[in-house]
Protein backbone atom coordinates (compact mmCIF):
# COMPACT_ATOMS: atom_id res chain seq x y z
CA UNK A 1 0.00 0.00 0.00
CA UNK A 2 2.50 2.50 0.82
CA UNK A 3 4.88 1.63 -2.31
CA UNK A 4 1.39 2.27 -4.02
CA UNK A 5 0.89 6.10 -2.86
CA UNK A 6 4.69 6.52 -3.29
CA UNK A 7 4.31 6.21 -7.05
CA UNK A 8 0.73 8.03 -7.39
CA UNK A 9 2.65 11.19 -5.74
CA UNK A 10 5.32 10.48 -7.95
CA UNK A 11 2.79 10.48 -10.98
CA UNK A 12 1.14 13.60 -9.62
CA UNK A 13 4.35 15.17 -9.06
CA UNK A 14 5.39 14.58 -12.79
CA UNK A 15 2.18 16.24 -13.93
CA UNK A 16 2.39 18.96 -11.86
CA UNK A 17 6.02 19.61 -12.97
CA UNK A 18 4.78 18.89 -16.72
CA UNK A 19 2.45 21.57 -16.48
CA UNK A 20 4.60 24.19 -14.96
CA UNK A 21 7.52 23.63 -17.50
CA UNK A 22 4.75 23.73 -20.18
CA UNK A 23 4.78 25.88 -22.87
CA UNK A 24 2.35 29.30 -22.16
CA UNK A 25 3.71 31.91 -19.86
CA UNK A 26 0.80 33.92 -18.19
CA UNK A 27 1.29 37.77 -19.06
CA UNK A 28 0.11 40.96 -17.00
CA UNK A 29 -2.42 42.84 -18.29
CA UNK A 30 0.28 45.87 -18.67
CA UNK A 31 2.58 42.80 -20.52
CA UNK A 32 -0.54 42.48 -22.93
CA UNK A 33 -0.75 46.12 -23.42
CA UNK A 34 2.40 46.75 -24.62
CA UNK A 35 2.11 43.43 -27.04
CA UNK A 36 -0.86 44.87 -28.36
CA UNK A 37 0.46 48.34 -28.64
CA UNK A 38 3.56 46.53 -30.62
CA UNK A 39 1.12 44.61 -32.59
CA UNK A 40 -0.61 47.46 -33.40
CA UNK A 41 2.07 49.88 -34.49
CA UNK A 42 3.23 47.08 -36.61
CA UNK A 43 -0.15 47.22 -38.26
CA UNK A 44 -0.48 50.57 -38.83
CA UNK A 45 2.60 50.48 -40.74
CA UNK A 46 1.70 48.37 -43.01
CA UNK A 47 0.42 50.10 -46.70
CA UNK A 48 0.59 47.21 -48.58
CA UNK A 49 0.28 42.93 -47.98
CA UNK A 50 0.57 40.39 -50.28
CA UNK A 51 1.08 36.65 -48.68
CA UNK A 52 0.20 32.59 -49.37
CA UNK A 53 -1.90 31.28 -47.37
CA UNK A 54 -3.04 27.08 -46.56
CA UNK A 55 -6.73 27.13 -44.97
CA UNK A 56 -7.47 23.66 -43.16
CA UNK A 57 -11.33 23.25 -42.47
CA UNK A 58 -11.77 20.67 -39.76
CA UNK A 59 -15.22 19.01 -39.61
CA UNK A 60 -16.11 17.41 -36.37
CA UNK A 61 -19.33 15.75 -37.15
CA UNK A 62 -17.36 14.17 -40.17
CA UNK A 63 -14.07 14.21 -38.25
CA UNK A 64 -12.66 15.11 -41.61
CA UNK A 65 -10.51 18.57 -43.19
CA UNK A 66 -10.78 20.03 -46.00
CA UNK A 67 -7.19 22.13 -47.32
CA UNK A 68 -7.32 24.66 -50.08
CA UNK A 69 -4.50 27.00 -50.76
CA UNK A 70 -4.54 30.53 -52.00
CA UNK A 71 -3.09 34.36 -52.15
CA UNK A 72 -3.65 37.39 -50.97
CA UNK A 73 -3.19 40.96 -51.85
CA UNK A 74 -4.33 44.13 -49.99
CA UNK A 75 -3.70 47.84 -50.18
CA UNK A 76 -4.19 50.33 -47.60
CA UNK A 77 -7.10 51.45 -46.44
CA UNK A 78 -9.87 49.23 -47.99
CA UNK A 79 -8.58 47.15 -50.95
CA UNK A 80 -8.82 43.48 -50.72
CA UNK A 81 -8.41 40.67 -53.67
CA UNK A 82 -8.51 37.09 -51.32
CA UNK A 83 -8.24 34.33 -54.19
CA UNK A 84 -7.99 30.22 -53.60
CA UNK A 85 -5.97 28.94 -56.45
CA UNK A 86 -6.51 25.03 -55.11
CA UNK A 87 -8.08 22.92 -55.30
CA UNK A 88 -11.31 25.21 -56.56
CA UNK A 89 -10.80 28.41 -57.54
CA UNK A 90 -13.01 31.12 -55.94
CA UNK A 91 -12.42 34.98 -55.89
CA UNK A 92 -12.87 37.73 -53.49
CA UNK A 93 -12.42 41.47 -54.16
CA UNK A 94 -13.28 43.95 -52.33
CA UNK A 95 -12.34 47.18 -53.71
CA UNK A 96 -13.77 50.22 -50.91
CA UNK A 97 -17.44 50.19 -52.69
CA UNK A 98 -17.86 47.03 -54.51
CA UNK A 99 -17.10 43.43 -53.48
CA UNK A 100 -16.75 40.88 -56.47
CA UNK A 101 -17.24 37.27 -55.48
CA UNK A 102 -17.02 34.57 -58.32
CA UNK A 103 -15.83 30.83 -59.16
CA UNK A 104 -16.32 28.79 -62.01
CA UNK A 105 -19.73 29.02 -62.64
CA UNK A 106 -21.40 31.97 -61.08
CA UNK A 107 -20.22 35.98 -60.27
CA UNK A 108 -21.94 38.02 -58.16
CA UNK A 109 -20.96 42.12 -57.18
CA UNK A 110 -22.17 43.31 -54.70
CA UNK A 111 -22.90 47.31 -53.95
CA UNK A 112 -21.59 48.11 -49.83
CA UNK A 113 -23.27 51.03 -49.77
CA UNK A 114 -26.35 49.25 -50.26
CA UNK A 115 -25.33 45.89 -48.12
CA UNK A 116 -23.62 46.78 -44.76
CA UNK A 117 -23.08 43.42 -44.08
CA UNK A 118 -20.67 42.31 -46.84
CA UNK A 119 -18.74 45.40 -46.17
CA UNK A 120 -18.47 44.76 -42.61
CA UNK A 121 -17.13 41.00 -43.29
CA UNK A 122 -14.41 42.36 -45.89
CA UNK A 123 -13.70 44.93 -43.33
CA UNK A 124 -13.01 42.13 -40.55
CA UNK A 125 -10.99 40.35 -43.09
CA UNK A 126 -8.48 43.18 -44.23
CA UNK A 127 -7.77 44.15 -40.33
CA UNK A 128 -7.73 40.01 -39.28
CA UNK A 129 -5.17 39.27 -41.86
CA UNK A 130 -3.16 42.88 -41.03
CA UNK A 131 -3.51 42.62 -37.34
CA UNK A 132 -5.40 45.83 -37.37
CA UNK A 133 -8.58 43.81 -35.64
CA UNK A 134 -6.79 43.88 -32.18
CA UNK A 135 -7.97 47.89 -31.95
CA UNK A 136 -11.35 46.45 -32.31
CA UNK A 137 -12.27 46.35 -29.19
CA UNK A 138 -15.97 47.18 -29.35
CA UNK A 139 -16.30 44.11 -31.24
CA UNK A 140 -13.93 41.99 -29.54
CA UNK A 141 -12.95 41.33 -26.04
CA UNK A 142 -8.77 40.80 -26.38
CA UNK A 143 -6.57 38.78 -24.77
CA UNK A 144 -3.13 37.95 -25.31
CA UNK A 145 -0.97 34.68 -24.27
CA UNK A 146 2.32 34.27 -24.71
CA UNK A 147 2.22 30.33 -25.78
CA UNK A 148 4.04 27.92 -28.64
CA UNK A 149 6.64 30.82 -29.56
CA UNK A 150 4.52 33.50 -30.29
CA UNK A 151 1.68 35.75 -29.41
CA UNK A 152 -1.52 34.14 -29.45
CA UNK A 153 -4.08 36.68 -29.47
CA UNK A 154 -7.93 35.53 -28.32
CA UNK A 155 -10.48 37.06 -29.68
CA UNK A 156 -13.99 36.98 -28.14
CA UNK A 157 -16.84 38.85 -30.42
CA UNK A 158 -19.18 40.57 -28.60
CA UNK A 159 -21.57 41.15 -31.61
CA UNK A 160 -24.67 39.30 -31.70
CA UNK A 161 -24.50 38.52 -34.94
CA UNK A 162 -21.08 37.32 -35.00
CA UNK A 163 -21.49 35.44 -31.82
CA UNK A 164 -24.00 33.03 -33.79
CA UNK A 165 -20.97 31.66 -36.01
CA UNK A 166 -17.96 32.29 -33.80
CA UNK A 167 -17.30 30.91 -30.34
CA UNK A 168 -13.30 32.82 -30.92
CA UNK A 169 -10.71 33.82 -33.51
CA UNK A 170 -7.02 33.56 -32.12
CA UNK A 171 -4.35 35.73 -34.28
CA UNK A 172 -0.97 34.09 -33.73
CA UNK A 173 1.79 36.57 -34.22
CA UNK A 174 5.25 35.80 -34.29
CA UNK A 175 7.36 37.78 -31.69
CA UNK A 176 10.19 38.93 -33.75
CA UNK A 177 8.38 41.46 -36.69
CA UNK A 178 4.76 41.06 -34.90
CA UNK A 179 3.46 39.83 -37.92
CA UNK A 180 0.15 37.62 -38.33
CA UNK A 181 1.59 33.86 -38.67
CA UNK A 182 -1.70 31.77 -38.15
CA UNK A 183 -5.36 32.95 -38.01
CA UNK A 184 -7.77 29.93 -36.15
CA UNK A 185 -11.64 30.24 -36.45
CA UNK A 186 -13.38 28.54 -33.84
CA UNK A 187 -17.19 27.79 -34.90
CA UNK A 188 -20.22 26.65 -32.74
CA UNK A 189 -20.75 23.48 -33.79
CA UNK A 190 -17.45 22.71 -33.18
CA UNK A 191 -15.84 23.00 -36.07
CA UNK A 192 -12.40 24.97 -36.76
CA UNK A 193 -10.53 26.52 -39.69
CA UNK A 194 -6.79 27.48 -39.62
CA UNK A 195 -5.12 29.16 -41.81
CA UNK A 196 -1.54 29.63 -42.21
CA UNK A 197 0.11 33.12 -43.68
CA UNK A 198 3.24 32.26 -45.49
CA UNK A 199 5.62 34.58 -48.01
CA UNK A 200 4.57 37.23 -46.56
CA UNK A 201 5.80 40.73 -48.18
CA UNK A 202 4.63 43.98 -46.55
CA UNK A 203 4.96 47.86 -48.76
CA UNK A 204 5.94 46.31 -51.85
CA UNK A 205 4.07 48.32 -54.85
CA UNK A 206 1.38 46.29 -55.92
CA UNK A 207 -0.94 46.36 -59.26
CA UNK A 208 -4.27 48.21 -58.75
CA UNK A 209 -5.40 45.90 -61.57
CA UNK A 210 -5.81 43.55 -58.85
CA UNK A 211 -8.57 44.90 -57.20
CA UNK A 212 -10.62 46.19 -60.46
CA UNK A 213 -13.97 43.64 -60.67
CA UNK A 214 -13.87 41.42 -63.42
CA UNK A 215 -16.34 41.43 -66.31
CA UNK B 1 -0.63 -32.87 -23.11
CA UNK B 2 -1.56 -29.80 -21.37
CA UNK B 3 0.48 -27.32 -23.66
CA UNK B 4 -1.09 -29.34 -26.57
CA UNK B 5 -4.53 -28.52 -25.08
CA UNK B 6 -3.90 -24.97 -24.81
CA UNK B 7 -2.09 -25.03 -28.26
CA UNK B 8 -5.35 -26.55 -30.25
CA UNK B 9 -7.35 -23.84 -28.48
CA UNK B 10 -5.66 -21.56 -29.55
CA UNK B 11 -6.06 -22.36 -33.20
CA UNK B 12 -10.03 -23.05 -32.70
CA UNK B 13 -9.79 -19.16 -31.10
CA UNK B 14 -7.58 -18.28 -33.99
CA UNK B 15 -9.87 -20.15 -36.62
CA UNK B 16 -12.89 -18.31 -35.06
CA UNK B 17 -12.18 -14.81 -35.49
CA UNK B 18 -11.16 -15.31 -38.84
CA UNK B 19 -14.42 -16.89 -39.69
CA UNK B 20 -16.06 -13.65 -38.44
CA UNK B 21 -13.84 -11.14 -40.35
CA UNK B 22 -16.00 -11.00 -42.56
CA UNK B 23 -19.00 -10.74 -40.72
CA UNK B 24 -17.71 -7.13 -39.26
CA UNK B 25 -20.27 -4.79 -38.55
CA UNK B 26 -20.15 -2.44 -41.71
CA UNK B 27 -20.12 0.69 -39.42
CA UNK B 28 -16.81 0.01 -38.27
CA UNK B 29 -15.06 0.17 -41.87
CA UNK B 30 -14.05 3.47 -42.80
CA UNK B 31 -16.77 4.76 -44.63
CA UNK B 32 -16.58 6.26 -47.83
CA UNK B 33 -16.50 9.93 -48.33
CA UNK B 34 -17.47 11.81 -51.38
CA UNK B 35 -17.22 15.58 -52.04
CA UNK B 36 -19.61 17.80 -53.90
CA UNK B 37 -19.16 21.72 -55.02
CA UNK B 38 -23.04 22.84 -54.40
CA UNK B 39 -24.79 25.88 -54.99
CA UNK B 40 -28.54 26.45 -53.52
CA UNK B 41 -30.31 29.70 -55.80
CA UNK B 42 -33.12 31.19 -54.63
CA UNK B 43 -35.14 34.41 -56.17
CA UNK B 44 -33.09 36.85 -54.26
CA UNK B 45 -29.63 34.83 -53.40
CA UNK B 46 -27.19 32.35 -53.71
CA UNK B 47 -25.11 30.01 -51.66
CA UNK B 48 -22.36 27.78 -53.02
CA UNK B 49 -19.51 26.07 -51.41
CA UNK B 50 -18.79 22.52 -51.06
CA UNK B 51 -21.09 19.01 -49.73
CA UNK B 52 -18.72 16.53 -47.56
CA UNK B 53 -20.11 13.00 -47.07
CA UNK B 54 -19.32 10.46 -44.98
CA UNK B 55 -21.27 6.85 -46.27
CA UNK B 56 -21.88 3.68 -44.57
CA UNK B 57 -24.37 1.44 -44.55
CA UNK B 58 -26.12 2.65 -41.44
CA UNK B 59 -26.67 6.39 -42.37
CA UNK B 60 -24.62 9.05 -44.72
CA UNK B 61 -23.34 12.51 -42.86
CA UNK B 62 -22.70 15.47 -44.43
CA UNK B 63 -21.68 18.85 -43.79
CA UNK B 64 -21.93 22.01 -45.81
CA UNK B 65 -19.57 24.82 -46.02
CA UNK B 66 -19.04 27.77 -48.31
CA UNK B 67 -15.46 28.50 -49.73
CA UNK B 68 -14.21 30.47 -46.69
CA UNK B 69 -14.30 27.35 -44.85
CA UNK B 70 -17.55 28.65 -43.58
CA UNK B 71 -20.07 25.90 -41.98
CA UNK B 72 -23.85 26.29 -43.31
CA UNK B 73 -25.58 22.97 -42.43
CA UNK B 74 -24.67 19.72 -40.92
CA UNK B 75 -26.86 16.58 -41.26
CA UNK B 76 -27.44 13.01 -40.55
CA UNK B 77 -29.56 10.54 -42.91
CA UNK B 78 -30.40 7.29 -41.36
CA UNK B 79 -31.31 4.84 -43.99
CA UNK B 80 -33.50 2.61 -42.36
CA UNK B 81 -35.98 5.20 -41.28
CA UNK B 82 -35.53 7.43 -44.16
CA UNK B 83 -35.38 10.31 -42.04
CA UNK B 84 -32.98 13.34 -42.44
CA UNK B 85 -32.05 15.27 -39.16
CA UNK B 86 -30.53 18.66 -39.03
CA UNK B 87 -27.24 19.06 -36.93
CA UNK B 88 -26.21 22.27 -37.02
CA UNK B 89 -27.83 25.37 -39.13
CA UNK B 90 -25.82 28.42 -39.45
CA UNK B 91 -27.81 31.56 -37.86
CA UNK B 92 -29.37 33.22 -41.04
CA UNK B 93 -30.87 30.05 -42.21
CA UNK B 94 -31.96 28.84 -38.78
CA UNK B 95 -35.24 29.66 -38.89
CA UNK B 96 -38.06 27.28 -38.28
CA UNK B 97 -39.77 27.53 -41.19
CA UNK B 98 -36.03 27.76 -43.18
CA UNK B 99 -35.20 24.59 -41.53
CA UNK B 100 -38.39 22.76 -42.53
CA UNK B 101 -38.07 23.24 -46.08
CA UNK B 102 -34.12 22.42 -46.18
CA UNK B 103 -34.95 19.33 -44.37
CA UNK B 104 -37.37 17.97 -46.84
CA UNK B 105 -35.24 19.71 -49.81
CA UNK B 106 -32.02 17.91 -48.43
CA UNK B 107 -33.51 14.50 -48.54
CA UNK B 108 -34.70 14.48 -51.77
CA UNK B 109 -31.42 15.66 -52.89
CA UNK B 110 -29.72 12.61 -51.02
CA UNK B 111 -32.04 10.34 -52.43
CA UNK B 112 -31.21 11.58 -56.55
CA UNK B 113 -27.33 11.69 -55.33
CA UNK B 114 -27.13 8.11 -53.67
CA UNK B 115 -29.81 6.39 -56.00
CA UNK B 116 -31.89 5.73 -53.03
CA UNK B 117 -35.60 4.42 -54.33
CA UNK B 118 -38.11 7.28 -53.29
CA UNK B 119 -41.59 8.47 -53.44
CA UNK B 120 -42.10 10.53 -56.82
CA UNK B 121 -42.71 14.40 -55.26
CA UNK B 122 -44.16 16.51 -58.07
CA UNK B 123 -42.83 19.85 -56.80
CA UNK B 124 -39.45 18.55 -57.76
CA UNK B 125 -37.63 18.64 -60.58
CA UNK B 126 -34.32 16.90 -61.77
CA UNK B 127 -32.07 17.85 -64.35
CA UNK B 128 -28.81 16.19 -64.62
CA UNK B 129 -25.69 17.02 -67.25
CA UNK B 130 -22.66 15.41 -67.72
CA UNK B 131 -20.46 16.33 -64.84
CA UNK B 132 -23.75 17.77 -62.68
CA UNK B 133 -27.36 17.12 -60.99
CA UNK B 134 -29.77 20.20 -60.55
CA UNK B 135 -32.72 19.60 -58.42
CA UNK B 136 -35.33 22.37 -58.53
CA UNK B 137 -38.11 22.69 -55.94
CA UNK B 138 -41.10 24.21 -58.06
CA UNK B 139 -43.13 25.27 -54.79
CA UNK B 140 -40.52 27.06 -53.27
CA UNK B 141 -38.39 28.79 -55.77
CA UNK B 142 -35.23 26.81 -54.76
CA UNK B 143 -32.77 24.96 -57.43
CA UNK B 144 -29.80 23.02 -55.52
CA UNK B 145 -27.25 21.84 -57.94
CA UNK B 146 -24.23 19.39 -57.14
CA UNK B 147 -21.11 18.86 -59.12
CA UNK B 148 -18.84 15.88 -57.52
CA UNK B 149 -15.60 16.66 -57.08
CA UNK B 150 -13.69 12.90 -56.81
CA UNK B 151 -15.25 10.96 -58.76
CA UNK B 152 -12.62 8.36 -57.99
CA UNK B 153 -15.63 7.79 -55.00
CA UNK B 154 -18.76 7.28 -57.04
CA UNK B 155 -20.79 8.79 -59.77
CA UNK B 156 -23.43 11.41 -60.30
Amino acid sequence: MTRTIKIFVLFISLFCSGILLSDAATLTAQQQQQIISRINTAASEIKTMTCSFTQTKNLSMLNDKMVSHGKMIYSQPDKLRWEYTEPYQYLFIFNGSKIYIGNKSRKDVIDTNSNKVFKEVARIMMSTVTGKALSSTSEFTITVADERGAYVVTMLPKKKEIRQMFSRIELVFDKTGSMISEINIFEKNGDSTNIKITNISTNKAVDESNFAIPE
Amino acid sequence: MRVISLFLSSIVVFLAFVANAGNVPADSIVPASSRYAFEIETSKAALSGFLITKESTANIAGSMINEFGISAIDFIYEREKNKLELKNVVGFLNKWYIRKVLKNDLLFCLHILYDIPYTKRHHYIVERSESSVTIINNKRHLKYSFSLQNPASRNI
